[in-house]
Protein backbone atom coordinates (compact mmCIF):
# COMPACT_ATOMS: atom_id res chain seq x y z
CA UNK A 1 0.00 0.00 0.00
CA UNK A 2 1.23 2.88 -1.03
CA UNK A 3 1.93 6.35 1.05
CA UNK A 4 -1.19 8.18 -0.70
CA UNK A 5 -3.27 4.81 -0.04
CA UNK A 6 -2.38 4.56 3.69
CA UNK A 7 -2.93 8.64 4.58
CA UNK A 8 -6.49 8.20 2.82
CA UNK A 9 -7.21 5.48 4.31
CA UNK A 10 -6.40 7.15 7.51
CA UNK A 11 -8.69 9.92 6.99
CA UNK A 12 -11.04 8.08 5.94
CA UNK A 13 -10.96 6.26 9.31
CA UNK A 14 -11.19 9.41 10.98
CA UNK A 15 -14.12 10.41 9.61
CA UNK A 16 -15.43 7.23 9.81
CA UNK A 17 -15.52 7.72 13.09
CA UNK A 18 -16.46 11.45 13.56
CA UNK A 19 -19.32 10.43 11.98
CA UNK A 20 -20.14 7.41 14.18
CA UNK A 21 -19.76 9.85 16.94
CA UNK A 22 -22.02 11.96 15.93
CA UNK A 23 -24.66 9.43 15.50
CA UNK A 24 -24.64 7.94 18.69
CA UNK A 25 -24.19 11.70 20.77
CA UNK A 26 -26.72 13.99 19.07
CA UNK A 27 -30.00 14.09 19.81
CA UNK A 28 -31.40 16.08 16.33
CA UNK A 29 -32.38 13.07 14.07
CA UNK A 30 -31.13 15.56 11.06
CA UNK A 31 -27.96 15.87 12.56
CA UNK A 32 -27.39 12.40 13.40
CA UNK A 33 -28.69 11.69 9.39
CA UNK A 34 -26.04 13.95 8.20
CA UNK A 35 -23.48 12.07 10.30
CA UNK A 36 -24.85 9.03 8.64
CA UNK A 37 -23.99 10.66 5.46
CA UNK A 38 -20.33 11.36 6.82
CA UNK A 39 -19.98 7.94 6.91
CA UNK A 40 -21.11 7.42 4.01
CA UNK A 41 -19.06 9.81 1.87
CA UNK A 42 -15.86 8.56 4.11
CA UNK A 43 -15.96 4.87 3.03
CA UNK A 44 -16.41 6.40 -1.15
CA UNK A 45 -13.12 8.11 -0.28
CA UNK A 46 -11.46 4.57 0.98
CA UNK A 47 -12.56 2.99 -2.54
CA UNK A 48 -11.80 5.41 -4.44
CA UNK A 49 -7.86 5.07 -3.23
CA UNK A 50 -8.09 1.89 -3.20
CA UNK A 51 -9.26 1.96 -6.99
CA UNK A 52 -6.50 4.61 -8.25
CA UNK A 53 -3.55 2.15 -6.73
CA UNK A 54 -4.93 -0.76 -8.21
CA UNK A 55 -5.55 0.66 -11.56
CA UNK A 56 -9.19 -0.67 -11.08
CA UNK A 57 -12.38 1.25 -12.17
CA UNK A 58 -15.11 -1.19 -11.09
CA UNK A 59 -14.53 0.83 -7.46
CA UNK A 60 -15.35 3.86 -9.18
CA UNK A 61 -18.83 2.11 -10.46
CA UNK A 62 -19.58 0.76 -6.61
CA UNK A 63 -18.79 4.86 -5.79
CA UNK A 64 -21.59 5.91 -7.72
CA UNK A 65 -23.91 3.06 -6.97
CA UNK A 66 -23.40 3.94 -3.29
CA UNK A 67 -23.76 8.03 -4.12
CA UNK A 68 -27.61 6.64 -6.26
CA UNK A 69 -28.75 4.71 -2.85
CA UNK A 70 -27.49 7.42 -0.31
CA UNK A 71 -29.65 9.79 -3.00
CA UNK A 72 -32.43 7.84 -3.07
CA UNK A 73 -32.06 6.94 1.29
CA UNK A 74 -31.94 10.78 1.55
CA UNK A 75 -35.28 11.37 -0.01
CA UNK A 76 -37.26 8.83 1.54
CA UNK A 77 -35.57 9.38 5.53
CA UNK A 78 -36.36 12.77 5.02
CA UNK A 79 -40.15 11.93 3.97
CA UNK A 80 -39.92 9.69 7.39
CA UNK A 81 -38.25 12.50 9.43
CA UNK A 82 -41.04 15.32 7.81
CA UNK A 83 -43.90 12.39 8.68
CA UNK A 84 -42.61 12.15 12.80
CA UNK A 85 -42.60 15.98 13.20
CA UNK A 86 -45.70 16.26 12.37
CA UNK A 87 -47.20 14.10 14.80
CA UNK A 88 -44.71 14.50 17.32
CA UNK A 89 -44.08 17.53 17.11
CA UNK A 90 -39.90 17.15 18.06
CA UNK A 91 -37.26 15.63 16.21
CA UNK A 92 -35.26 14.69 19.54
CA UNK A 93 -34.26 11.00 19.25
CA UNK A 94 -35.26 10.52 22.75
CA UNK A 95 -38.36 11.92 22.48
CA UNK A 96 -40.07 9.81 20.36
CA UNK A 97 -40.26 6.58 22.31
CA UNK A 98 -43.86 5.59 21.88
CA UNK A 99 -42.36 2.12 20.98
CA UNK A 100 -40.57 1.75 23.91
CA UNK A 101 -41.72 -0.50 27.11
CA UNK B 1 1.18 16.59 -4.33
CA UNK B 2 0.87 14.96 -0.89
CA UNK B 3 1.11 18.52 0.50
CA UNK B 4 -1.77 19.39 -1.11
CA UNK B 5 -3.59 16.49 -0.26
CA UNK B 6 -2.68 16.42 3.73
CA UNK B 7 -3.87 20.60 3.71
CA UNK B 8 -7.38 19.65 1.81
CA UNK B 9 -7.42 16.93 4.24
CA UNK B 10 -6.71 19.20 7.60
CA UNK B 11 -9.50 21.51 5.52
CA UNK B 12 -12.06 18.28 5.46
CA UNK B 13 -11.30 17.63 8.88
CA UNK B 14 -12.10 20.61 10.81
CA UNK B 15 -15.17 20.59 8.63
CA UNK B 16 -16.53 16.99 9.94
CA UNK B 17 -15.99 18.57 13.37
CA UNK B 18 -18.07 21.34 12.63
CA UNK B 19 -20.94 18.63 11.78
CA UNK B 20 -20.67 16.41 14.46
CA UNK B 21 -20.20 19.51 17.41
CA UNK B 22 -22.32 22.49 16.01
CA UNK B 23 -25.12 23.23 18.41
CA UNK B 24 -27.44 24.32 15.50
CA UNK B 25 -28.59 22.10 12.58
CA UNK B 26 -28.28 24.61 10.12
CA UNK B 27 -24.66 24.75 10.97
CA UNK B 28 -24.22 21.30 10.48
CA UNK B 29 -26.15 21.36 7.08
CA UNK B 30 -23.39 23.96 5.95
CA UNK B 31 -20.34 22.42 7.40
CA UNK B 32 -21.78 19.16 5.55
CA UNK B 33 -22.07 20.75 2.26
CA UNK B 34 -18.27 22.14 2.85
CA UNK B 35 -17.31 18.59 3.43
CA UNK B 36 -19.15 17.08 0.40
CA UNK B 37 -17.13 19.97 -1.64
CA UNK B 38 -13.72 19.17 -0.15
CA UNK B 39 -14.42 15.11 -0.23
CA UNK B 40 -15.15 16.27 -4.38
CA UNK B 41 -11.60 17.68 -4.44
CA UNK B 42 -9.87 14.53 -3.03
CA UNK B 43 -12.00 12.68 -5.76
CA UNK B 44 -10.02 14.61 -8.24
CA UNK B 45 -6.73 14.38 -6.80
CA UNK B 46 -7.08 10.66 -6.81
CA UNK B 47 -7.79 10.77 -10.71
CA UNK B 48 -11.68 10.16 -10.36
CA UNK B 49 -12.57 13.38 -12.38
CA UNK B 50 -16.35 11.77 -13.52
CA UNK B 51 -16.33 10.80 -9.21
CA UNK B 52 -16.09 14.28 -8.14
CA UNK B 53 -18.38 15.56 -10.40
CA UNK B 54 -21.52 13.49 -9.49
CA UNK B 55 -20.14 14.18 -5.60
CA UNK B 56 -20.66 17.55 -6.11
CA UNK B 57 -23.66 17.55 -8.19
CA UNK B 58 -25.57 14.72 -6.49
CA UNK B 59 -24.32 15.02 -3.02
CA UNK B 60 -23.45 18.78 -2.33
CA UNK B 61 -26.28 19.92 -5.07
CA UNK B 62 -29.27 17.76 -4.51
CA UNK B 63 -29.11 15.68 -1.36
CA UNK B 64 -27.81 18.71 0.67
CA UNK B 65 -30.43 20.87 -0.62
CA UNK B 66 -33.16 18.31 0.84
CA UNK B 67 -31.66 18.57 4.10
CA UNK B 68 -31.69 22.18 4.17
CA UNK B 69 -34.91 22.72 2.93
CA UNK B 70 -36.32 20.02 5.67
CA UNK B 71 -34.16 21.91 8.32
CA UNK B 72 -35.87 25.21 7.35
CA UNK B 73 -39.45 23.56 6.85
CA UNK B 74 -39.39 22.08 10.36
CA UNK B 75 -37.96 25.52 11.78
CA UNK B 76 -35.05 23.59 13.88
CA UNK B 77 -32.87 26.63 12.58
CA UNK B 78 -34.13 28.12 15.56
CA UNK B 79 -33.49 25.26 17.93
CA UNK B 80 -29.61 25.16 19.98
CA UNK B 81 -28.70 21.95 20.96
CA UNK B 82 -28.10 21.40 24.17
CA UNK B 83 -24.53 19.62 24.41
CA UNK B 84 -23.16 18.25 28.03
CA UNK B 85 -20.35 15.62 28.94
CA UNK B 86 -22.52 12.87 29.66
CA UNK B 87 -21.14 9.18 30.46
CA UNK B 88 -22.43 7.87 27.22
CA UNK B 89 -20.61 11.29 25.62
CA UNK B 90 -17.74 10.44 27.05
CA UNK B 91 -17.45 6.78 26.18
CA UNK B 92 -18.85 7.08 22.91
CA UNK B 93 -15.87 9.14 21.96
CA UNK B 94 -13.76 6.24 23.30
CA UNK B 95 -14.64 4.07 21.31
CA UNK B 96 -14.54 6.00 17.82
CA UNK B 97 -10.90 7.08 19.19
CA UNK B 98 -10.37 3.51 19.49
CA UNK B 99 -11.71 2.71 16.50
CA UNK B 100 -9.88 5.22 14.48
CA UNK B 101 -6.06 4.51 15.96
CA UNK B 102 -7.30 0.70 15.22
CA UNK B 103 -7.41 2.12 11.70
CA UNK B 104 -4.31 4.12 11.68
CA UNK B 105 -2.88 1.38 13.47
CA UNK B 106 -3.85 -0.91 10.51
CA UNK B 107 -2.96 1.21 7.36
CA UNK B 108 0.52 2.10 8.67
CA UNK B 109 1.80 -1.50 10.23
CA UNK B 110 4.68 -2.77 8.15
CA UNK B 111 3.00 -6.20 7.42
CA UNK B 112 0.18 -4.14 5.44
CA UNK B 113 2.51 -1.83 3.53
CA UNK B 114 4.54 -4.44 1.65
CA UNK B 115 1.32 -5.50 0.00
CA UNK B 116 2.45 -3.53 -2.51
CA UNK B 117 1.51 -3.87 -6.15
CA UNK B 118 2.52 -0.23 -7.51
CA UNK B 119 0.49 2.48 -8.31
CA UNK B 120 -1.42 1.68 -11.79
CA UNK B 121 -2.75 5.28 -11.73
CA UNK B 122 -5.39 6.77 -14.67
CA UNK B 123 -6.32 3.61 -16.73
CA UNK B 124 -8.63 5.68 -19.09
CA UNK B 125 -11.75 4.59 -17.42
CA UNK B 126 -12.48 7.20 -14.60
CA UNK B 127 -13.73 9.45 -17.21
CA UNK B 128 -17.58 9.35 -17.95
CA UNK B 129 -16.96 7.25 -20.16
CA UNK B 130 -15.17 4.63 -18.98
CA UNK B 131 -17.31 4.58 -16.52
CA UNK B 132 -20.33 4.60 -18.26
CA UNK B 133 -18.86 1.69 -20.40
CA UNK B 134 -18.91 0.09 -17.49
CA UNK B 135 -22.39 0.39 -16.32
CA UNK B 136 -23.88 -0.05 -19.16
CA UNK B 137 -21.76 -3.46 -20.00
CA UNK B 138 -20.99 -5.42 -16.71
CA UNK B 139 -23.04 -3.46 -14.55
CA UNK B 140 -26.30 -3.64 -16.58
CA UNK B 141 -28.42 -5.18 -14.24
CA UNK B 142 -27.53 -2.82 -11.22
CA UNK B 143 -28.16 0.09 -13.43
CA UNK B 144 -31.83 -0.76 -13.86
CA UNK B 145 -32.43 -2.04 -10.68
CA UNK B 146 -30.74 1.40 -9.84
CA UNK B 147 -33.33 3.17 -11.40
CA UNK B 148 -36.31 1.39 -10.43
CA UNK B 149 -34.90 2.27 -6.51
CA UNK B 150 -34.69 5.83 -7.28
CA UNK B 151 -38.55 5.56 -8.79
CA UNK B 152 -40.02 3.45 -5.62
CA UNK B 153 -37.97 6.09 -3.31
CA UNK B 154 -39.51 9.30 -4.95
CA UNK B 155 -43.33 7.49 -4.67
CA UNK B 156 -42.35 6.35 -1.12
CA UNK B 157 -41.27 10.42 0.07
CA UNK B 158 -43.63 12.09 -1.63
CA UNK B 159 -46.05 9.49 -0.42
CA UNK B 160 -44.68 10.24 3.23
CA UNK B 161 -44.52 13.73 2.65
CA UNK B 162 -48.15 14.34 1.59
CA UNK B 163 -50.16 16.59 3.91
CA UNK B 164 -53.62 14.49 3.97
CA UNK B 165 -54.88 17.84 5.89
CA UNK B 166 -55.21 19.97 3.09
CA UNK B 167 -56.70 18.14 -0.39
CA UNK B 168 -54.75 19.00 -3.56
CA UNK B 169 -57.77 20.10 -5.72
CA UNK B 170 -61.54 19.46 -5.52
CA UNK B 171 -62.96 17.62 -7.90
CA UNK B 172 -60.56 15.04 -10.53
CA UNK B 173 -58.92 15.61 -13.96
CA UNK B 174 -56.77 18.08 -15.64
CA UNK B 175 -60.21 20.45 -15.30
CA UNK B 176 -59.77 20.62 -11.66
CA UNK B 177 -56.14 21.06 -11.25
CA UNK B 178 -56.37 24.27 -13.98
CA UNK B 179 -58.98 25.80 -11.70
CA UNK B 180 -57.14 24.94 -8.74
CA UNK B 181 -53.84 27.13 -9.81
CA UNK B 182 -55.78 29.74 -11.89
CA UNK B 183 -57.67 30.56 -8.91
CA UNK B 184 -54.18 31.04 -6.77
CA UNK B 185 -52.92 33.02 -9.39
CA UNK B 186 -55.74 35.20 -9.63
CA UNK B 187 -55.22 35.74 -5.60
CA UNK B 188 -51.45 36.93 -6.49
Amino acid sequence: MTLITQYYLLLSGILFSLGAVGVLTRRNAIVVFMCIELMLNSVNLSVVAFSRELGDPHGQVLVFFVIAIAAAEAAVGLAIILTTFRNFYSVAVDEVAQLNG
Amino acid sequence: MLVIMIIFGVLTLASAFGVVLSKRSLHSALCLVATMFFIAIHFALLGADFLAALQIMIYAGAIMVLVVFVIMLLGLDQVVDQQSFSIPRVFSFILAATFAGLIAYSATSQKVVEFSKGVVGRTGAETAKGVGHLLLTDYFFAFQAIALLLLAAIVGAVVLAHDKRRPLAKGRGLKAMHTATTSVAGEE
